[in-house]
């Protein structure tokens, strides 16, 4: 916030750098690495001659858009969890709680078994609004009462509207096993089908929800603080609530349509954030943006390498590899502070 | 501990700081007939009460009257259900929040402490009014926090967690953040609670330079009658959601006032020192005397 003692600002300056190289090096690897290995002038040509062809070109070219998605989902998913969790006050809050990853999926499995839609590219609308929907219905009952949204109201919302859809989705899903199929792959979330061309009508999305994360920032500082003394220090608590949950719902939906839910980044990228730069949001945005970005590619080089030469999908490798990672991190005196 | 009081700083600072120290509070805050509830609870039932502009002040009356609640209403935390809380003449809830909040902070009675959050940090958030969406930090800001640290004797605990400060400390932390927060008016819900009585003196000190030094008013909720007494120009008391009294304190603490307000059998007495009144209770079924007779 200031300039407090310079050698924890100088630590943390280092930390984000540090993280920065990372994960350039993170992409790189994402777009060298793969079932067929390519080495790093096919790579140049690849993104400086457009009409160079050749089987290694053709996969060079699957994997930028992979990558690229991998840092948008990433960079979308840490902020909106680093946004929940000051909503909420909940450490444990992330996209699940909003309702938004049970709405999604209750609408790919209602319009799976409706209308028979099979490839990911027509998920992505239905996921969006199903999601919007969720999200919608949680704020709508945390919001009853007069004294309006709060934390508590919000979470308990959020943990009912889940159940509500997971049920209905439970009810769709058993009888058919077609449906099953194609569900079980879109559910588990993962980035390998990434194109350009699905990403770029959801970028706007993308990016009215980090504008709207930005502005809410100081306001999530003040109410941090609790409720009242927010007030006294001019934050419009009602406005700062509904415009991070609308920011927080605006990235997760479009990631969880572009790549079906994809867990544990949004809860854990903002924890590891605050441990290393402390309990300003500025801070954890700005940190979150990085380290969300390098776990989520990480893990699906990661994905890449074990199983070569398939794949295993990111949203299964992010925790798996993450959850060892955090645990070093904590244990390992990076953190600020030592203990949790 | 050594640490600057008001005078000093000012007279390092002949100027006056960023925030026209040296002139009183010129900012009116009143109540009228405010009544304030919760669901069809009212705890509030009329209440009318202007604050003297450059005045310290307290709030006295038992457990759930309303005071806390009133408090509130007038830093537009609780809406008032009818009547007004105006601020220099117009309705507070009329006013944009962040302007209210540059001319009236409030330090409330529990708030929260964000894990992991430094001295200095926590401090800086004081400042949150007198930025925009994108406006940064200056040395405007640097000064304003450094003075309230200064100010606090918090100066050498800035990079300490607050997690990890004592009853007192903390307490002065969340002081130093209101006084950040540089307002000319400054509402304090039982800034005392849970200090000891050294740290309660020190509170209340800092807060009467304050009021002294740069004419900031002062309100405050207390339960100690004796130093409510000691440290206010006025006492207003509440009794069941209407005021049961208000004026100097001279003029409202007596032993009939005890009696009505807080149901009470008490001796009044003067205190050799600051000449205000002092509130001694006597015990309800005067055991003190039982007990003197059979010890004779």
């Amino acid at each position: 916030m200031k300039r407090a003692n310079t050698k924890a600002r100088q630590r943390t300056a280092l930390l984000l750098c540090g993280s920065g190289v990372l994960l350039i090096a993170v992409c790189l690897c994402s777009v060298a690495i793969g079932s067929r290995p390519v080495s790093l002038d096919q790579i140049v040509t690849a993104l400086t001659q457009s009409s160079a062809g050749g089987t290694a070109l053709e996969a060079i070219r699957l994997r930028i858009p992979r990558t690229v998605l991998g840092v948008l989902l990433g960079v979308a998913l840490a902020s909106a969890g680093a946004l929940m969790q000051a909503v909420t006050r909940n450490p444990l809050a992330d996209p699940t709680i909003l309702g938004l990853n049970s709405g999604a999926s209750c609408a790919v499995v209602l319009s799976m078994a409706a209308f028979g839609l099979t490839s990911p590219s027509q998920y992505v609308w239905t996921a969006l609004v199903g999601g919007g929907i969720g999200a919608a219905v949680v704020w709508w009952i945390g919001s009853l009462g007069k004294s309006g949204p709060n934390p508590l109201k919000l979470t308990l919302a959020g943990a009912v509207v889940g159940s509500m859809f997971s049920s209905v989705t439970s009810a769709v899903l058993l009888p058919r096993i077609d449906v099953i199929s194609s569900f079980r792959f879109w559910a588990v979330g993962g980035i390998s089908g990434a194109r350009f061309s699905s990403m770029l009508p959801l970028l706007p999305i993308f990016g009215v929800g980090m504008v709207l994360a930005i502005i809410c920032i100081p306001g999530l500082n003040a109410l941090a603080l609790g409720d009242e003394l927010a007030v006294g220090l001019g934050g419009s608590i009602r406005r700062i609530r509904l415009l991070s949950w609308t920011a927080a719902v605006l990235l997760c939906a479009a990631s969880t349509s572009l790549a079906g839910p994809i867990g544990f980044v949004g809860l854990i990228v903002p924890h590891v954030a605050r441990l290393i730069v402390g309990p300003d949001f500025r801070k954890i945005l700005a940190a979150g943006v990085l380290l969300g970005p390098l776990l989520l590619v990480g893990a699906d080089v990661v994905g890449r390498l074990v199983s070569r030469p398939a794949d295993v999908e990111v949203g299964i490798v992010t925790a798996i590899i993450g959850a060892p990672v955090f645990i070093a991190l904590v244990r390992s005196g990076f953190a600020r502070r030592s203990s949790l | 501990m050594a640490r600057k009081t008001l005078d000093t700083l000012q007279a390092e600072n002949p100027q006056g700081g960023p925030h026209e120290n040296s002139h009183d509070s010129q900012h009116r805050l009143e109540a009228r007939n405010v009544e304030v509830g919760y669901g069809d609870n009212l705890v509030i039932k009329g209440l009318n009460c202007a604050i003297p502009p450059a005045s310290m002040g307290s709030i006295v009356g038992p457990n759930g009257c309303g005071k806390s609640t009133f408090l509130k209403s007038l830093a537009r935390l609780l809406p008032a259900r009818s009547g007004q809380v105006l601020l220099d003449g117009q309705a507070i809830s009329s006013l944009p929040t962040k302007r209210v909040a540059q001319i009236l902070g409030i330090l409330p009675q529990a708030p929260a402490v964000p894990e992991g959050i430094t001295v200095e940090e926590l401090v800086s958030r004081g400042r949150h009014p007198h930025h925009g969406i994108f406006g940064g930090w200056n040395p405007q800001d640097d000064a304003a926090v450094d003075e309230a640290l200064e100010l606090t004797g918090m100066t050498s605990f800035s990079s300490t967690e607050v997690d990890s400060l004592s009853g007192g400390q903390r307490q002065r932390a969340w002081i130093a953040l209101s006084l950040a927060q540089q307002t000319d008016i400054l509402l304090l819900d039982e800034p005392t609670t849970y200090l000891d009585m050294t740290y309660q003196l020190e509170v209340l000190d800092l807060l009467a330079e304050l009021n002294v030094a740069r004419g900031t008013t002062i309100v405050m909720v207390l339960h100690d009658l004796s130093l409510a007494a000691r440290y206010s120009d006025w006492i207003l008391a509440v009794k069941d959601g209407t005021a049961a009294a208000m004026g100097k304190p001279s003029e409202v603490i007596t032993e009939e006032f005890v009696r009505s307000v807080f149901n009470l059998e008490s001796h009044v007495g003067m205190d050799p020192v600051t000449h205000t009144p002092v509130v001694t209770p006597l015990e309800r079924h005067c055991l003190a005397a039982a007990r003197n007779q059979a010890k004779s």
